[in-house]
């Protein structure tokens, strides 16, 4: 196909300018590099939101993460975010026995997840504006530092992604930081509830 | 093409806003609202038209075609369906040969380190197909200590020609054991180790690899009887990205 192309407008070319010698046919192999594309696989993203640490109150957390994407299904993430969890009832109720000291208040996680791409679709904001977003899932294994000591952590997220363009989107995402505490002696496991909303940026 | 004095190459990539331009030699592509086969199908383009590339996201392209219409398209339909006017079209990806050719390669693995879970962080450069030099992070986290360690290490892959290519690593790093505040008030110990290991890595697609590996550690600790030296063993598996 493309050999024909090239001949029949060498031939096209040659009877409007005869005066012309043999054009040098320039025949070049054309690499389409996709290296050379911008790709937006990359992401990097700044989230804020809550984090309800069982018997410790819901307390805001901060955070960030990065993730590259690896198919149009898959990605993955490494995540960090902190947060300074609140008193037990027990404390508050006894009026100054303390569970914990104030360092072992701070709560530092950081989790490396597999992401899935659940359902693609679009919001419509009005007739003429139309954003992509996608409903994902991940699941992810890192360690908790909370209440002097790291923790096993495995999470489970939820989230909604909306693309206001190739490279900008906001998230909203539910996850479930499941790790075993043992402050109150035995270890028991214990489901963290962190609700976020995140501005990502996707290069 | 009926304006026969245009030039006859192909027009050249146009590196300056960072787009190629392409004509459609197949009788058409599906152009996507999004990067991602679930999204709807709005427009197809036909036999002739002209389109640009404008970015790339996983296997998707943005292109823009000659009448104004800007969508996604498959690296597939890329493949099969495009060549440049009249010239010899190739899509360059990246793929095993990347994978010969690796410099960089990142990655996370997960396993196993005495029957406790272990996460490890890692990054290496490559100074030959058959040796290269491999630093990583790791934590594990078990009920009754945590340790975080530092590792640098050798690694060296005979066959690196193989699917199924094996290498052995040589490595020595510092780790801090962490007693867990419940037992002991912040017990931390910190010692050196040395480690070998065996593993099996594999090309997967694009720019990843799959690695599998077991390792032995020797952490060379003292206590108030003298030497103590402690062999862990340790399995994990991972991927990394290459560049």
């Amino acid at each position: 196909m493309g050999s024909f192309v090239l001949s029949s407008e060498l031939a096209a070319q040659s009877e409007e300018d005869e005066s012309s010698n043999l054009i040098e046919p320039q025949i070049e192999r054309v690499d389409f590099d996709e290296a050379m594309i911008d790709a937006n696989d990359f992401e990097i993203a700044i989230y804020a939101g809550a984090l309800a640490v069982e018997n410790f109150d819901t307390n805001p957390v901060y955070g960030f993460r990065i993730g590259y994407h690896v198919s149009e299904d898959f990605f993955v993430q490494g995540s960090y975010g902190t947060s300074k969890v609140g008193e037990t009832s027990y404390e508050t109720l006894s009026g100054g026995a303390s569970l914990l000291s104030n360092d072992e208040r701070d709560l530092e996680y950081y989790l490396i997840s597999l992401g899935f791409n659940l359902f693609p679709g679009e919001v419509f904001l009005t007739d003429s504006t139309t954003f992509n977003s996608v409903l994902y899932v991940s699941g992810g294994l890192g360690s908790t530092d909370f209440a002097g000591d790291d923790r096993y952590t495995i999470a489970l997220a939820l989230g909604y992604r909306t693309l206001f363009t190739d490279s900008f989107s906001v998230d909203i995402e539910m996850r479930d930081l499941i790790f075993d505490v043992d402050i109150f002696g035995d270890d028991e496991t214990t489901n963290n509830l962190e609700l976020t909303i995140g501005l990502n940026l996707f290069f | 093409m009926a304006e026969g004095d245009e030039p006859l190459a192909v027009e050249a990539p146009d590196l300056e806003d960072d787009s190629y331009v392409l004509k459609i030699t197949d009788p058409f592509v599906e152009m996507h609202t999004g990067p991602h086969a679930g999204y709807p199908i709005f427009y197809v383009a036909e036999r002739g038209e002209e389109i640009r590339v404008l970015s790339r996201k996983t296997s998707w392209f943005k292109i823009e075609t000659s009448k104004g219409k800007i969508g996604w398209v498959n690296r597939e339909q890329l493949r099969n369906t495009l060549l440049p006017s009249g010239e010899t079209f190739t899509l360059v990806e990246r793929g095993e040969d990347d994978f010969s050719r690796r410099k960089w390669v990142a990655g996370v693995t997960g396993g196993e380190l005495e029957s406790s879970p272990v996460l490890t962080l890692f990054a290496g450069y490559a100074f030959t197909e058959n040796l290269a030099v491999e630093l990583s992070f790791g934590q594990s986290v078990g009920s009754d200590s945590s340790s975080r360690f530092y590792k640098g290490n050798l690694l060296m892959q005979p066959f690196p020609d193989f699917t199924y290519s094996p290498y052995m690593t040589l490595g020595i790093g510092r780790v801090e054991v962490e007693t867990n505040s419940r037992l002991i008030a912040d017990n931390s110990d910190t010692n050196t180790f040395a480690q070998v290991g065996f593993g099996i890595q594999r090309y997967i697609s694009r720019s990843f690899l799959f690695r599998i590996e077991v390792n032995e550690y020797v952490v060379f600790s003292t206590n108030s009887t003298g030497n103590d030296n402690e062999v862990l063993d340790e399995w994990k598996l991972g991927f990394a990205v290459f560049y």
